[in-house]
C-alpha cells in the first residue's frame, strides 16, 4: 500500500519534468500551454516610433498598403542598422533558425531529429566558412560597416524585445544575439541550397557496377542539339578534347557511402530581358523569378532602402543586409542559379585504419582537426570535429580509405561586395562588372539599364579537365583550383536576338574552352521561354507577366508523342484517348499531366533499374529526359540501334522485351501510382493532388504552413513549381526615366504565424496575380503615399 | 470540489506560471487526505478553466492560434487543441492532487486512540 502510495508521487514528478521539458519531438507543454505567458499570450506587434541605440541620425521607416517598409536615412550605416531593427521586428525567429541551420546547431531548437543533419554541416565545415569568410569582409570597409550595422539593428530588437515570437515558446529557447558570423552564416545557407548539388555518389556507385563506356553512354556530357536548350546557343570554337571513357580509370573503392544531405535539384529560376528594340517600351525590360522552397516566411524581405549614396528596391534575404535581387533608379538585375557543379569529392588513403596521416604526392600529410561541438537541446555536447585535408573536409571514412569534399563555397568570397556594387550601379555593364567579385553560388545574372541587356554566369568554377568531377576523384595529390572569375565565364551583352534568358539550363554548347561540368537542369523551361520571346517582335511588361505564368509542359511536348506512338495494345484505352487530345498544359484541375509525369518516371524505371541495380541505391539516379528521349527517337528510327540493349530486361535472359512492351508496363505502373497516391475514383485525380503545393514553415513546423494550393504549372513549365518548391520572388521590372515594377512575393513580410497576414497574397500568388510596387524618389514622397510611418531617433534604450 | 477548485484556480491559471496550479492541487490533496473523487473534481475544474481561459485568449486572434497549434499536434480539428489543454490541466492536476494525499497519509501525524 505504501508503495503504491509512493507510486503517486513518482508519477506526478515525473509528468512535472516532463511537462517542463518536454520529450522528443513534444514540446515542454507545461510552459507552452501557460494561460499567462504560454503561446495563448500574443500580440501582433507592429513596428513604433522609437529611439533605436547606435543610430547617427533619424531614420525614417515608411509602411506601404502592401506591408513593404521603405527605409530613409542619412547614412549607408544607418540605413544598414535599420534594416536589420526592420527586419528582426518581423522576423526574428527566422534570422535565428537561417544562421542556426548552416553552423549546425539545429538540435539545440529541434532535438535529437535535427542531429544528423547538424552532424553533417559541422564535419563539412560551414562554421569555419562562414568565420573565415568574415576574416575576409573584416578588411573591407565597406562590407564591414554594412555586417556590423545590420547585426547590431537585430541586437538592438532582441534588447527591446516586446514578446517572444510563438516559435520560440515552442521550441523552449530564447533568442540568441547576432553577430557579424551569425550574419554571415545565412549566405552559407543558401549558397549550400543552391550549390550543394552533386550526383557524384550515385554516379560512382553506378562505375563501380558497370563499365566507364556505359555509364558515359547514358550519362553523357551532351545530346544533340535539338533536344536541348542553351543559354549562349551560339557554337563557339572548339578548342578543348573530346571526353573518352579512358579518363575514368580510377573506381573509388569507396562501398558504404552514406546518403549525405544534399540539397534536392530542381531549385531553379527564370530570368529573361529584352533590349529596347525588342521591347514596346522602347526600353530594356527584366523578369526574374526564383524558384527556392516554399517557405512561410517566405525565403525573401521585400523593401526599399535609401541614403545620399543609394535609392534601391528589391529582396533581401532574412539576415542578410542589403538588396540581393531588384532595381534602382538606372539598373535592375535578378538571377537565376547557375546549376554548374562546384563539388568534387576525393578518396583519400589514410595511413592505418585509425592514422589522420594521409598520402598527399607520395608523402604522408597530418589532417588537421578543428575541434567542433554540437550543444544538444537538453543536455551535454557532441564532438563533431572538422578534420581538413588539402583538398577539403573529411565527410566519410572507411578503415584505410576516406571521402573528402571540395566545393567551392566553402571558400570566401565576397558576394556582399558585390552585391554593395549593385546598389550604386548606372549601367548593365557596371552591374555586370561588379559580379566580377561573385565565388559562390555560381548564378546567371541579368543586368539591365534603359538601352542595354547583359548576362553573366558568375563566379568560380574549379579548374578540371574535360569529364572530371562526375565521379569519386582520386585523392592522393591532386588539388581543385578556382578559374578565374572575369575574363573566363560565360557572358553576354546586347546580343543580335534583342534578348537573353536563362532558365538553370546548360550554359554553352560544347566547346567552350573551360570544362563547366555536365550537370543543368532539364531543357524545357528554356525551351519555352526562348519560344514566347520570338514569337512576337516586341514584348511589353503585360507580356512578361503573361510569360512568367505561361503552364505549357514542354516536356511533355516532347515525350508524350513518343509514348503514345508506342502504346500498343493500349489504343482504346479511355486514359489514352484523352491524352491523345491534351494541350499539354499543366492546369489545377485536370489530371493528364500528372498521369505522363508518371508514365515517363514509371518508364525510366522500367528501362533503367535492371541495368542500374536501382534497387540498390538509396536514392536512385536515372539519366536525363534529354538523352532518354533521344534514346526512344534512335529506337524508333532503327529497332537494331545499339540503344535497344538498355530497353531489355538484363534479369529475364530468356526473352528480349521491346520498347512497347516497356511503354505499357510503365502506363500500367502510372496507373497504379495515381490509384495509390489519388483513390481509385479516377474521376477525382487532379494535377493540384498529384503534385500537391504547399508552404511548409521555415523551421518545419507541423499546422504553420498552408493548405494545399490550387495551382497550375509544373517544374518543367515556365511558371515553374514542383509541390515543396515554386517562385518565391516574381518581378517584371520596366526601365525608364523613373522605373515601373510588378512584384510577388507569398506571404509578403509578415513572419508572425499568428497574424493574419502571415499568408498575405499567398492566394494572389497562387492565381498567378502580380502588383505593382512603390519605389519612392525621396522621403518626403514616401511618407505622403504611406499607410504608417515610423521615426526611429538615435538615443539610448529607454 | 469542483466549484472550490474554480474558484482557486481561475486566478492562479490567468495569473500565475503553469506550475503553481500543481502544486495547490498537492497542497489540497495534503490536507483533505486520500479520497479519489476529490482528485477527480479538481482536475475537471482546472482542466475546464484551463480550456476556458485558453479558448477566451484564442478568440482575440480570431481563431489563429488554435488552428496552428492543432496542426502543430496533428489534430484533426482546432477545438481539440481545447481538449489537449483540458487533458494536460487536468492530468496534473490529478496527479499533484494524489501525491499530495499519499504524502499526507504517509507523513501526516495521526491521531493514536486511546486505549
Amino acid at each position: 500500500m505504501i508503495r503504491l502510495k509512493f507510486l503517486w508521487v513518482i508519477a506526478a514528478v515525473l509528468w512535472l519534468v516532463f511537462l517542463q521539458v518536454g520529450a522528443g519531438p513534444v514540446p515542454a507543454l507545461g510552459p507552452l500551454f501557460e494561460v499567462r505567458d504560454g503561446i495563448w499570450q500574443h500580440e501582433n506587434i507592429k513596428l513604433q516610433s522609437q529611439s533605436l541605440p547606435g543610430l547617427k541620425a533619424p531614420v525614417v521607416v515608411t509602411i506601404d498598403r502592401s506591408g513593404v517598409p521603405h527605409i530613409f536615412a542619412d547614412s549607408a550605416a544607418d540605413l544598414f542598422l535599420a534594416q536589420g531593427f526592420v527586419t528582426a521586428s518581423q522576423r526574428l525567429f527566422q534570422l535565428d533558425l537561417n544562421s542556426r541551420q548552416a553552423a549546425g546547431r539545429l538540435t539545440e531548437m529541434f532535438g535529437s531529429r535535427a542531429l544528423p543533419y547538424d552532424e553533417f554541416f559541422t564535419r563539412f565545415g560551414m562554421r569555419e566558412a562562414a568565420r573565415q569568410t568574415w576574416e575576409v569582409y573584416s578588411k573591407d570597409p565597406g562590407v564591414k560597416i554594412m555586417v556590423e550595422a545590420y547585426a547590431a539593428g537585430v541586437n538592438a530588437w532582441i534588447d527591446q524585445l516586446p514578446q517572444l515570437p510563438p516559435e520560440y515558446k515552442i521550441v523552449g529557447l530564447k533568442p540568441e544575439k547576432f553577430d557579424p558570423v551569425k550574419v554571415l552564416n545565412m549566405g552559407k545557407a543558401l549558397t549550400w541550397s543552391l550549390s550543394g548539388r552533386s550526383f557524384d555518389p550515385q554516379l560512382t556507385s553506378y562505375l563501380q557496377k558497370l563499365a566507364p563506356e556505359k555509364v558515359l553512354d547514358i550519362f553523357p556530357e551532351f545530346v544533340p542539339d535539338r533536344f536541348e536548350d542553351f543559354v549562349l546557343p551560339e557554337r563557339l570554337k572548339q578548342n578543348r578534347a573530346p571526353e573518352i571513357p579512358e579518363m575514368f580509370k580510377f573506381v573509388s573503392q569507396l562501398k558504404d557511402v552514406p546518403r549525405f544531405p544534399l540539397p534536392n535539384p530542381g531549385r531553379g529560376s527564370n530570368n529573361w530581358a529584352v533590349g529596347p528594340d525588342k521591347s514596346t517600351t522602347g526600353r530594356s525590360i527584366l523578369a526574374n523569378d526564383t524558384h527556392l522552397t516554399l517557405t512561410l516566411p517566405s525565403t525573401w524581405f521585400e523593401n526599399q532602402l535609401s541614403c545620399p549614396e543609394f535609392n534601391v528596391y528589391g529582396v533581401s534575404l532574412a539576415a542578410i543586409p542589403g538588396i540581393v535581387n531588384g532595381f534602382n533608379k538606372d539598373v535592375a538585375w535578378g538571377p537565376t542559379n547557375g546549376t554548374t557543379d562546384v563539388m568534387d569529392f576525393f578518396e583519400i588513403e589514410f595511413e592505418d585504419e585509425t592514422s589522420l596521416r594521409y598520402k598527399w604526392n607520395g608523402a604522408w600529410e597530418e589532417a588537421k582537426v578543428i575541434r567542433e561541438d554540437i550543444v544538444l537541446k537538453y543536455f551535454g555536447t557532441k564532438r563533431a570535429d572538422v578534420i581538413e585535408t588539402k583538398v577539403g573536409p573529411l565527410l566519410h571514412r572507411e578503415g584505410e580509405l576516406g571521402l573528402a569534399v571540395d566545393w567551392t563555397g566553402y571558400r570566401p568570397g565576397r558576394e556582399l561586395r558585390a552585391l554593395t556594387k549593385q546598389l550604386t550601379a548606372k549601367t548593365a555593364a557596371e552591374c555586370m562588372n561588379g559580379f566580377g567579385d561573385w565565388l559562390s553560388p555560381i548564378q546567371n545574372f541579368v543586368c539591365v539599364d534603359q538601352q542595354n541587356i547583359g548576362w553573366l554566369h558568375a563566379g568560380f568554377v574549379p579548374k578540371r579537365t574535360v569529364g572530371e568531377g562526375r565521379f569519386f576523384r582520386d585523392g592522393r595529390g591532386s588539388e581543385g583550383r578556382l578559374l578565374s572569375p572575369v575574363e573566363k565565364v560565360p557572358q553576354s551583352f546586347n546580343p543580335k536576338q534583342g534578348f537573353l534568358m536563362s532558365a538553370n539550363q546548360k550554359v554553352v554548347p560544347p566547346g567552350y574552352a573551360d570544362y563547366l561540368g555536365w550537370d543543368y537542369e532539364p531543357p524545357f523551361r528554356g525551351i519555352a521561354i526562348r519560344r514566347r520571346l520570338t514569337e512576337k517582335e516586341k514584348l511589353s511588361p503585360e507580356d512578361f507577366i503573361e510569360i512568367q505564368n505561361d503552364n505549357l509542359d514542354v516536356q511533355a511536348e516532347m515525350i508524350l508523342p513518343i509514348l503514345l506512338r508506342h502504346s500498343k495494345g493500349l489504343e482504346n484505352h479511355i486514359w489514352i484517348d484523352r491524352l491523345r487530345t491534351w494541350d499539354f498544359r499543366i492546369r489545377s484541375t485536370d489530371p493528364e499531366g500528372a498521369l505522363v509525369k508518371a508514365w515517363w518516371q514509371g518508364l525510366k524505371e522500367e528501362i533503367f533499374a535492371d541495368d542500374l541495380g536501382v534497387g540498390e541505391q538509396v536514392k536512385p539516379l536515372y539519366p536525363k529526359d534529354a538523352r532518354v528521349i533521344w534514346m526512344l527517337e534512335r529506337i524508333e528510327n532503327n529497332p537494331g540501334d545499339p540503344d535497344a540493349r538498355w530497353i531489355d530486361n538484363v534479369n529475364t535472359p530468356d526473352r528480349v522485351e521491346s520498347l512497347s512492351e516497356i511503354v505499357a508496363l510503365a502506363f500500367e505502373k502510372a496507373l497504379k501510382l495515381m490509384e495509390d497516391d489519388q483513390g481509385k475514383n479516377q474521376r477525382l485525380w487532379s494535377w493540384k493532388r498529384w503534385n500537391k503545393t504547399r508552404f511548409s514553415h521555415a523551421g518545419r513546423l507541423p499546422g504553420f504552413g498552408t493548405p494545399y494550393l490550387d495551382m497550375d504549372g509544373s517544374a518543367d513549365t515556365i511558371r515553374g513549381q514542383s509541390g515543396m518548391h515554386g517562385a518565391v520572388y516574381k518581378a517584371v521590372i520596366a526601365t525608364g526615366e523613373w522605373p515601373e515594377a510588378w512584384f510577388q512575393v507569398p506571404g509578403g513580410n509578415e513572419g508572425d504565424p499568428f497574424s493574419t497576414e502571415y499568408t498575405r497574397f499567398v492566394d494572389d500568388w497562387a492565381a498567378g496575380k502580380m502588383r505593382k510596387v512603390e519605389f519612392y524618389r525621396d522621403r518626403e514622397e514616401a511618407i505622403s503615399k504611406a499607410e504608417r510611418v515610423i521615426h526611429l531617433q538615435p538615443g539610448s534604450r529607454e | 470540489m469542483i466549484f472550490f477548485g474554480m474558484a482557486i484556480l481561475l486566478p492562479t491559471i490567468w495569473f500565475l506560471p503553469w506550475w503553481v496550479p500543481g502544486f495547490i492541487a498537492g497542497g489540497l490533496g495534503w490536507a483533505s487526505g486520500s479520497r479519489a473523487s476529490n482528485a477527480w473534481q479538481l482536475a475537471l475544474a482546472g482542466g475546464g478553466v484551463a480550456a476556458a481561459l485558453s479558448f477566451i485568449k484564442d478568440g482575440r486572434h480570431a481563431g489563429i492560434i488554435s488552428q496552428r497549434m492543432s496542426g502543430l499536434f496533428s489534430l484533426p480539428h482546432p477545438s481539440l487543441i481545447f481538449v489537449m489543454v483540458f487533458l494536460v490541466s487536468g492530468v496534473t492536476l490529478f496527479l499533484c492532487f494524489q501525491a499530495g494525499a499519499s504524502l499526507s497519509s504517509l507523513y501526516k501525524p495521526k491521531s493514536i486512540p486511546m486505549k
